[in-house]
């Protein structure tokens, strides 16, 4: 399926973007006139995400955080959220609810619970020294549906 | 993002206002934890009315603070959980901790750094007053 419109954003991964990036994808989202919880949904995955990239992708340098966001004439939204950091060695064992490899910072472990939870569908591709790309999809409902 | 902190005797309520993410949990929970530190207390209630949103960092700012009373010998609360914020937190599986939602009559008056009226005062009378009735409701008669 073709998409009906498209965006990108790209930016350094420092922790203020963080609500920069969660910010811009509802802005994107919002012409599908969503409601409010849909939007804090894909708000929160989206922070998930990009904070995933920024605390472990580049765990102690600074990197480029990418985003695309494609509408789908079936009011399907995909997100894919990327960085070109550590990647992820055992992407099953980083999805499990609790798990985490910093918890010293008071991570939860439940950031894939997050999304996965909040999201039609999380798709987690990653390379060890080449980085990660996190696709999240959601379906807009039509309101009065 | 910010938190205001107010302590009386044991008691300390942090009203957090604002985000909360990654970025500035951790400011947070410093403001937090030096108020519960230097203040010794023993009951702590986490106040969520005007947080507009809040991730797994939220959740890591809880179960930190959850930690750390129970340390202490003390306990925690949170307050005003609703819509997006109470969706997270039971994913996270929060109810089960049995903090959630402190029913508003239990919660304890905060005694203001000034010298209270004598019309204040009546009115902290009558909040102990209450607090002596709960047990009374639990299982009650009433229909
Ligand atoms: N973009 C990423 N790059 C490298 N590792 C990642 C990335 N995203 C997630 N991980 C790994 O997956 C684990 C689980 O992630 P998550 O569920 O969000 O929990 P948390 O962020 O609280 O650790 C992380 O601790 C980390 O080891
Ligand atoms: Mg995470």
């Amino acid at each position: 399926m073709k998409p009906i419109n498209a965006m990108k954003v790209q930016f350094e991964g420092r922790s203020v973007n963080e609500a920069f990036s969660r910010t811009a994808v509802a802005a994107f989202v919002a012409q599908l006139d969503p409601t409010v919880e849909e939007l804090a949904d894909i708000k929160t995955a989206v922070s998930e995400a990009v904070t995933n990239c920024i605390v472990h992708g580049y765990r102690d340098r600074l990197g480029v955080v990418y985003i695309s966001a494609n509408l789908y004439p079936d009011r399907r939204i995909q997100i894919k959220v990327r960085d070109k950091g550590c990647g992820i060695p055992d992407i099953q064992r980083a999805m499990e609810p609790m798990y985490t490899s910093a918890p010293e910072e008071e991570r939860a472990g439940l950031g894939f619970a997050v999304m996965q939870s909040l999201m039609d569908r999380v798709k987690v591709v990653s390379k060890e020294g080449k980085g990660t790309t996190v696709t999240l999809e959601r379906s807009i409902r039509c309101k009065g549906e | 993002m910010s938190v205001q902190i107010e302590i009386a005797e044991e008691y300390c309520i942090a009203r957090l206002i604002g985000e909360i993410d990654h970025h500035n949990a951790k400011e947070l929970r410093e403001a937090i934890d030096n108020a519960v530190m230097t203040g010794q207390v023993q009951e702590l209630d986490l106040d969520f009315r005007e947080v507009s949103f809040m991730d797994s960092s939220g959740i890591g700012l809880v179960m930190g603070r959850y930690k750390l009373m129970q340390e202490l010998g003390g306990s925690l609360h949170l307050v005003n959980i609703a819509g997006h914020l109470k969706k997270v937190m039971m994913l996270a599986g929060l109810d089960r901790l049995a903090i959630l939602d402190k029913p508003e009559q239990r919660r304890r008056k905060v005694l203001s750094a000034e010298p209270a009226s004598e019309e204040e005062m009546a009115e902290t009378r009558s909040v102990e007053e209450e607090l002596e009735e709960i047990p009374l409701e639990i299982g009650g008669e009433e229909a």
